[in-house]
C-alpha cells in the first residue's frame, strides 16, 4: 500500500539523512599519564594546573614530589564519571609487564570491543602505580622516608591534625550555599562532612532532647546527598569559634615545627606528609580571609608553600 | 565557683564520656579540688549543644577545647605557668590524633558493638532521662556517633552475643537450617580482626611515645597525658559484655594501663564535690532550643513573627466573615 499523497507531501518536509558509522579509533591515543581532577579556581588562565580541591591536590603533589613529570591534567571530567564517584583518577597507558595487586585477580581475556590499552586507577592505587613505575617502593626506605620511627609516628599525628582541625576550618570557611542553589546544583563530591570530623560529634539540629526529629535535606533532594551545609547537625557559634581557635593553634604548631627545615620533620626528601601539608596550605591561601590570615602571618609557611608549588606545577601541563 | 557540667559517673569513674573525663583530669591537675562537678544528661542547655561545658560566674564556655583555651588564657586569672612550660608544638598534633583515633576506639566499644550498647551503655544512661526522652534520646545519642565511626570503618560490627535468641528452645531447629551461618561467622571474626588491627596500630604508637617514661613529657603530666589516660581508663575499666578492645588493652599494653592508673591515683582518687543537675521543666526541653547568641537572625525572627501574625489575622478574619457566607 502506498503512502497517501497529502501525507507524502507532508513527510517531504522532513527528509531522512543517513550518516556513515563513526570511526572507533577517533579518540586520541593516550601518550602520557593523565590525571582527572576537580576544577582549579583559576581555570580560565592557561597555566592553571593545580586543582582547588584538597584531595585532588594532595595526589597531584604526591606525584610531583615523588619525582614524576610530564603528566597531563584534565579538568573536564565530572566527579560522577570517576571510579566510586570520587576524583582524582589517573588514566595510564596499560603496562602488561607490571603486576599490580589488583591484576592478580582478574586474568580474564579481553572481551573484544573493550579498549584495554589504557587503565583508569582510583586514588588509592596511584601509590602502587608510582612504586612500580619508579621501581622503588616507599616501604623499602627505612621508616618510609622519615628520619626515624618517632618521626614516622609523629607524621601520623600531623596527618590527623590536618585532616581534623584544619579541614573542619576549611569547610566552615566556605560560603554557605542558599537553599535554592543547593537544590539545583549537582551533587557535590562525598568529601568528609563536618559531623564526622568534629569530636565529640555535633548535636542534631533540633537537639538531643526535643521531641521533633531532625531531618536532613537528603530526603528532599532528587539527586542524593547535597552539600554539607544542609545536613542535619547544628553547628552553633560556640562550635564554630572552637573550630577556628583549634585551627589557629594548629597553624601555629605547624609553623613552629617547620622552622627553617627544607622538608617537614627534618626529612631529607619529600614525604607524603609534605604533599598533604602543601595541599592544605595551597587551598587555605586561596580561600576566604578568616582562614587565610592565619597562614599569611607565618612567613616560613608561605615561603615553603611557594617553593613547593613551583616544583609541583612543573610536573603537570594542561595540553 | 567553677562548675563543670559533665556526663554522669559510672563504673568508679567520674564521667562516662572521654571528653568529660579528660577535662576533669586536666582541671584536677591545674586547679585541684577547686571546682564542682554537675552531672547532667541535658546537652541542649550548653551553648555548643554538647557536654562537657564549664560555668564560672557569668561565663559559660563550651566545648571542651574552648574550656582548655580559657583556662590557659592569662586574662582569666589562673596560674598556669607550670603547665604552659610543658607544651611543645608536637603536642598539638598528638592531641588531635589522640582525640580522633583513641576517641574512635572508645566510641566503637560503647556505641557500635551491639552487646555493649544493649548490656552496658544503654542501661547505665537510660534511667537518668525523664519519661518522654527516655524512649528516644539514647538512640539519638548513638546515631550522632554513626557518621564518625562509619568514615573510620568502625561502625556496625556484629558482636559476640548478637545471636542470643529470646527463647532458647528454638535454637536446635534453627541450627540445622543454615549452612551460611558458618561463613557469616567467619566474616564476623574477620571484621573483628580488622578492628583489632586498627587498634593495635594506634595503641602501638602511644606505647612507643610513652617509652618507659612516667609521663609523655618527661616529669610533668600534661594535657596529652590527661586525654590518653581518660581514653585508656574508659577502655579498660568498665565491665563490657563484649570485651574486644578491653582485653587487647589490658593484655598487650600494660605500660599504657599503668600510666592511666597513675594519673587516676593522682587526680581522681580524691572525692570530687558533685551534684546532680537541676531538672528543668521537661516540657520545655521537648521543644528545639533557640540559640540565644544568634544576633544575625534578628530579621529572621521579625519575619517569622510577622508571618505568624498574618496567619492568625487571616484566620480570625475568615472565621468572622464565614457565617455571613454560609447563611447566604
Amino acid at each position: 500500500m502506498q503512502v497517501p499523497g497529502p501525507l507524502k507531501s507532508l513527510f517531504s518536509h522532513f527528509p531522512l539523512y543517513t550518516h556513515p558509522p563513526l570511526d572507533d579509533k577517533g579518540n586520541k591515543v593516550l601518550e602520557r599519564p593523565t590525571i582527572w581532577v576537580h576544577l582549579s579556581k583559576h581555570h580560565a588562565s592557561a597555566d592553571a594546573v593545580l586543582s582547588s580541591d584538597v584531595e585532588c591536590l594532595k595526589w597531584q603533589a604526591y606525584l610531583a614530589l615523588r619525582g614524576l613529570s610530564n603528566i597531563r591534567v584534565r579538568f573536564d571530567v565530572d566527579a560522577q564519571g570517576a571510579i566510586d564517584g570520587r576524583l582524582p583518577n589517573l588514566h595510564v597507558p596499560f603496562d602488561a609487564s607490571a603486576s599490580y595487586s589488583w591484576t592478580v585477580d582478574n586474568k580474564k581475556s579481553s572481551t573484544g570491543p573493550i579498549d584495554d590499552s589504557t587503565e583508569l586507577l582510583s586514588a588509592p592505587r596511584i601509590v602502587e602505580w608510582v612504586d612500580v613505575k619508579l621501581a622503588h617502593s616507599s616501604l623499602d626506605d627505612a621508616w618510609e622516608g622519615y628520619k626515624d620511627e618517632a618521626a614516622k609516628d609523629e607524621s601520623r599525628a600531623w596527618v590527623s591534625l590536618l585532616e581534623g582541625n584544619v579541614h573542619a576550618a576549611l569547610i566552615l570557611s566556605q560560603p554557605s550555599r542558599s537553599f535554592l542553589e543547593s537544590l539545583l546544583a549537582p551533587p557535590s563530591p562525598p568529601s568528609a562532612s563536618l559531623e564526622s570530623i568534629i569530636v565529640p560529634p555535633p548535636p542534631p539540629s533540633t537537639g538531643f532532647l526535643s521531641l521533633l526529629p531532625s531531618y536532613s535535606l537528603t530526603l528532599f533532594s532528587p539527586f542524593g546527598s547535597t552539600s554539607n551545609n544542609t545536613n542535619s547537625v547544628r553547628i552553633s557559634s560556640a562550635i564554630r569559634e572552637a573550630v577556628f581557635e583549634k585551627y589557629a593553634d594548629a597553624i601555629k604548631a605547624l609553623s613552629e615545627r617547620l622552622g627553617t627545615d627544607k622538608w617537614f620533620l627534618g626529612s631529607d626528601y619529600p614525604t607524603p606528609l609534605d604533599a598533604l601539608i602543601f595541599a592544605y596550605l595551597h587551598c587555605i591561601l586561596q580561600s576566604s580571609e578568616t582562614v587565610r590570615t592565619e597562614v599569611t602571618r607565618r612567613v616560613n609557611l608561605v615561603a615553603w608553600e611557594l617553593r613547593v608549588a613551583g616544583t609541583v606545577k612543573a610536573a603537570f601541563s594542561r595540553v | 565557683m567553677i562548675e563543670l557540667h559533665v556526663w554522669p559517673a559510672q563504673w568508679g569513674l567520674p564521667s562516662m564520656d572521654p571528653a568529660s573525663l579528660a577535662l576533669i583530669i586536666y582541671m584536677q591537675l591545674i586547679l585541684p579540688s577547686k571546682f564542682m562537678l554537675v552531672e547532667s544528661v541535658n546537652p541542649d542547655i550548653s551553648p555548643s549543644g554538647q557536654l562537657p561545658f564549664m560555668k564560672r560566674g557569668k561565663d559559660i564556655v563550651a566545648p571542651a577545647s574552648s574550656v582548655i583555651f580559657y583556662l590557659l588564657d592569662d586574662a582569666n586569672g589562673f596560674d598556669t605557668s607550670a603547665v604552659k612550660a610543658t607544651i611543645n608544638p608536637q603536642d598539638t598534633a598528638w592531641l588531635a590524633h589522640a582525640e580522633s583515633n583513641l576517641g574512635d576506639l572508645v566510641f566503637h566499644m560503647f556505641y557500635s558493638l551491639h552487646a555493649n550498647w544493649n548490656g552496658l551503655t544503654h542501661p547505665s544512661i537510660v534511667y537518668q532521662f525523664p519519661i518522654p526522652q527516655r524512649y528516644f534520646t539514647p538512640h539519638r545519642l548513638r546515631q550522632s556517633y554513626r557518621s564518625r565511626l562509619e568514615s573510620a570503618g568502625l561502625w556496625s560490627l556484629p558482636g559476640i552475643e548478637q545471636e542470643q535468641k529470646a527463647f532458647p528452645k528454638e535454637r536446635p531447629l534453627k541450627e540445622k537450617l543454615n549452612p551460611r551461618d558458618a561463613r557469616d561467622r567467619f566474616l564476623k571474626v574477620f571484621e573483628r580482626e580488622k578492628v583489632l588491627k586498627k587498634a593495635r596500630t594506634t595503641l602501638d604508637m602511644y606505647a612507643r611515645l610513652l617509652d618507659e617514661t612516667k609521663f609523655f613529657n618527661k616529669e610533668q603530666p600534661s594535657l596529652l597525658d590527661a586525654i590518653v589516660a581518660a581514653h585508656i581508663l574508659l577502655l579498660s575499666r568498665p565491665p563490657f559484655p563484649d570485651p574486644l578492645l578491653q582485653d587487647l588493652v589490658n593484655t598487650t599494653y600494660p605500660s599504657l594501663v599503668a600510666h592511666a592508673d597513675l594519673l587516676y591515683d593522682e587526680t581522681l582518687s580524691v572525692n570530687l564535690p558533685t551534684r546532680k543537675a537541676t531538672q528543668g521543666s521537661f516540657l520545655g526541653s521537648l521543644l528545639p532550643t533557640v540559640d540565644q547568641a544568634e544576633q544575625s537572625d534578628v530579621w529572621e525572627t521579625r519575619l517569622r513573627l510577622a508571618f505568624i501574625g498574618l496567619t492568625l489575622g487571616g484566620i480570625v478574619t475568615y472565621i468572622s466573615a464565614a457565617p455571613s457566607i454560609e447563611s447566604a
